[in-house]
């Protein structure tokens, strides 16, 4: 009992102190742009666009605000391997005997909660600016489909990770992986509706059924047990692939004495 | 000729800079990409028409530019070459807007990649004489908010962070995806503060008014970054704070 105490507040000082240092909180700037001006300017910038194209804006901002789950988890995991090498202890933390993959999950911690936040100030901001008003109800019924996506999200941000730790470059793959999520999930318009055919890509990707779950939820107020199942095998995908890949990373690293392969 | 040096000598770094870095090259340029697509959502029966092909040119410079500006900053803050660079004669701002002219070349050749992918989509050119003419005029003034922002990093370490939220908020005050009076009331007076891509509200007049915005951020983000530079150069505050 007293070990499992002790783990747990490793764990939870690990997970604070790579969260800290991430957003330099001397000066909060990076995280008010980031977690709080970004996901509010994203959904605004796309519901007015939505609404212009289509007439309805509302699952355009809950598609923002499963965007915005999605961007903090994938950077903020990214960012905690970079700020990592940045402050020399990449290199202890390879050597250190904890699992790799379990002191990721640790920095992810904080990091679901933060993308959590992010999705309801952006909901709820862009609630206000279009005038939505959605039944209390309703939210609560949306709850399992933010869960099962933050869980598919954790996958993909460990494959990120795994790149991160294999390139110096930690921000161009979230940054791209982001991007193809905004594009390529529905999230923000009908995949039907993109001047390009994107074949069966939508299906491969971690939001596509997830997002699908959370409108429902919220425009219908319906659990769409479906898509959350779909998102939830996806998710499930990305989790075996992502740990693979730290794990492959990791050994990498320790046998090679590199940091960084590029 | 020591202002044209040193200016020179900051694009070439940053070109080689970036051809180090080539995942850096296809973010910036995926990122038009991406939203070039949707903003065409709805185009496959009728075609990219010339705001849209402009739009996507703004976004591929603009975004090029700001994102790499500030990574520039960073990255001379890393190498700890800023504090160098502050103790020559050139000081610091010289050589950054150097880079950042560097940054919009590769900004307009990523537009002129992403503009020949999407020219089989494109149905119509009707406007793209007027659309290049508000294009380049909108463009001198988003190097000038570049540069107020790159100044503003440069007096505050911890700010270069908050680049990633301002990019879609003026976005959003551009015109490039939505009319200024599509937006919600309340934003409307702000989108008046920036140049506007938007053919469709294009005169003779308007574009005069939007020469002068655009002039006036130049002016402004070039003074800034003067500023900023004799101002880190004197009290070494843009290393602390």
């Amino acid at each position: 009992m007293r070990q499992a105490l002790r783990r747990a507040g490793d764990v939870a000082t690990v997970a604070w102190l790579s969260y800290r240092a991430l957003f330099t909180w001397l000066n909060p700037v990076g995280y008010v742009a980031n977690r709080l001006v970004q996901p509010v300017a994203v959904a605004t910038l796309y519901g007015v666009f939505v609404s212009e194209l289509t007439g309805r804006t509302f699952p355009t901002l809950v598609g923002t605000a499963v965007l915005a789950l999605a961007s903090a988890m994938m950077f903020g995991i990214s960012m905690a391997i970079a700020n990592e090498r940045q402050f020399g202890t990449l290199e202890m933390w390879i050597a250190s005997p904890q699992t790799f993959v379990a002191g990721l999950l640790a920095r992810a911690v904080p990091h679901v909660v933060d993308g959590v936040l992010a999705a309801v100030l952006s909901l709820g901001t862009s609630m206000l600016v279009f005038h939505v008003s959605v039944p209390a109800a309703y939210f609560l019924v949306a709850v399992p489909a933010f869960a099962v996506i933050a869980y598919s999200v954790t996958g993909a941000s460990l494959l990120l990770a795994a790149y991160a730790v294999w390139s110096r470059d930690s921000l161009g793959g979230p940054n791209v992986f982001k991007l193809v999520l905004t594009v390529c999930t529905g999230s923000v318009v009908a995949v039907s509706l993109l001047p390009v055919r994107l074949f069966g890509l939508p299906a491969l990707l971690p939001l596509t059924a997830g997002q699908q779950a959370a409108k429902e939820a919220l425009i219908a107020g319906r659990l769409d047990g479906g898509s959350l199942v779909r998102e939830l095998v996806v998710g499930t995908v990305y989790l075996a692939l992502g740990s693979g890949a730290i794990a492959w990373a990791f050994r990498r690293v320790r046998v090679s004495g590199l940091v960084a392969f590029r | 000729m020591r202002v044209l040096s040193a200016l020179g000598a900051g694009a070439v770094l940053h070109l080689r800079v970036s051809a180090l870095t080539p995942m850096a090259v296809v973010s910036s340029s995926l990122t038009p990409v991406g939203m070039g697509l949707l903003l065409c959502a709805g185009a496959a029966d009728r075609g990219v028409a010339g705001q849209q092909l402009v739009s996507i040119a703004f976004i591929a410079v603009w975004g090029t530019m700001l994102v790499q500006s500030v990574i520039a900053v960073v990255q001379e803050r890393n190498w700890g070459t800023m504090a160098m660079l502050a103790t020559t004669p050139s000081g610091i701002a010289l050589p950054l807007l150097g880079r950042v002219f560097a940054a919009a070349v590769h900004g307009l050749l990523s537009a002129a990649v992403v503009l020949l992918v999407l020219l089989p989509l494109v149905s119509t050119t009707d406007v793209l004489g007027l659309g290049l003419v508000t294009l380049v005029i909108a463009l001198v003034g988003y190097a000038g908010v570049t540069l107020a922002i790159v100044s503003w990093i440069v007096r505050h370490r911890y700010a270069s962070g908050g680049v990633n939220g301002l990019f879609e908020l003026i976005l959003l005050f551009s015109g490039a995806f939505v009319a200024m009076s599509a937006l919600p009331a309340g934003l409307r007076p702000v989108g008046y503060l920036f140049p506007s891509v938007r053919v469709a509200d294009a005169s003779a007049g308007t574009l005069a008014v939007q020469l002068l915005v655009s002039v006036a951020w130049l002016a402004a983000g070039l003074l800034l970054l003067t500023g900023a530079s004799n101002s880190v150069r004197k009290t070494g505050k843009g290393f602390l704070q």
